[in-house]
């Protein structure tokens, strides 16, 4: 590992297109910037988390039960649809989704 | 387009209809494409499935329906992959936020609050954002909203 010290203000290159920027040094806490292209996305270790949740969240044969326990909370939910912005949200963006939906049950 | 999906066959979907995620999802990051999809006796429940692996689907929720105040933190460098320009990120106006949901046979059902799958309404542009300095549970349990005896959303 190399290591580097740094003073607040000064950046690090790496490669061409990567450069990290120490912004601000304050009790025990550091700001790092980062300018790096959108191709290579900048992960906290926080990022390890999402990633286990979502291979988690793709488990094969947990579905049916998903269903049957969200079925529940999912009819409260079509209930109170009128106070619920989020469905109304989601339709532009399922819409053609959802036509895809019944023609795939047709 | 016909698209292989993990729980309905296969379904066919108008090009416009997908999202492409130049970074991927974590854990995830060759798959670009998605497509949401919706089964009317299901609603608000959104499948987000992957067009390239029929495998990866994921199961989600809007945001709204699991936190009616749910309030997004979306950094710089996310507005600029979400191409949202100079625009303000708004859940409703130009987002759409899903939360990935969990689960397990012994445990509840969870949702990811802290870090929702954005989808930028008119451009069909998607990015997992992680909000660092949210409150928000990366486990939130879906029981929990039915405790407290009325529907919340």
């Amino acid at each position: 590992m190399l290591v580097i010290r740094c003073r607040e203000g000064e950046t690090v290159a790496i490669g061409g297109d990567i450069q990290l920027h120490v912004l601000a040094v304050e009790a025990g806490r550091v700001r790092l910037g980062f300018d790096a292209p959108l191709s290579v996305p900048v992960f906290r270790k926080c990022a390890d988390l999402v990633r286990e949740q979502n291979q988690g969240a793709t488990a094969d044969g947990i579905a049916d039960e998903v269903l049957g326990r969200l079925a529940g909370y999912l009819s409260q939910q079509s209930k109170s649809d009128d106070h619920c912005k989020a469905p109304v949200i989601q339709t532009k963006v399922a819409n053609r989704a959802k036509d895809c939906q019944s023609a795939a049950e047709k | 387009m016909t698209v292989n999906t993990k729980y309905f066959q296969q379904v066919e979907c108008d090009a416009a209809s997908v999202v492409q995620f130049p970074q991927g999802l974590p854990g995830f990051e060759d798959l670009r494409t998605f497509v949401c999809l919706e089964q009317p006796e299901y609603r608000p429940l959104v499948y987000l499935q992957s067009i390239e692996e029929a495998q990866v689907c994921f199961l989600t929720l809007p945001v709204g329906v699991i936190n009616k105040d749910y309030q997004l933190q979306v950094g710089p460098e996310d507005t600029r992959v979400l191409q949202l320009a100079g625009d303000r990120a708004a859940l409703g106006v130009n987002l759409v936020g899903l939360a990935i949901l969990s689960v397990s046979r012994d445990r509840d059902t969870t949702a990811n609050l802290l870090s929702p799958v954005l989808i930028n309404v008119s451009s069909r542009i998607g990015l997992q954002v992680i909000q660092a300095r949210s409150q928000y549970d990366w486990q939130h349990p879906l029981s929990s909203i039915n405790s407290d005896g009325g529907p919340t959303c």
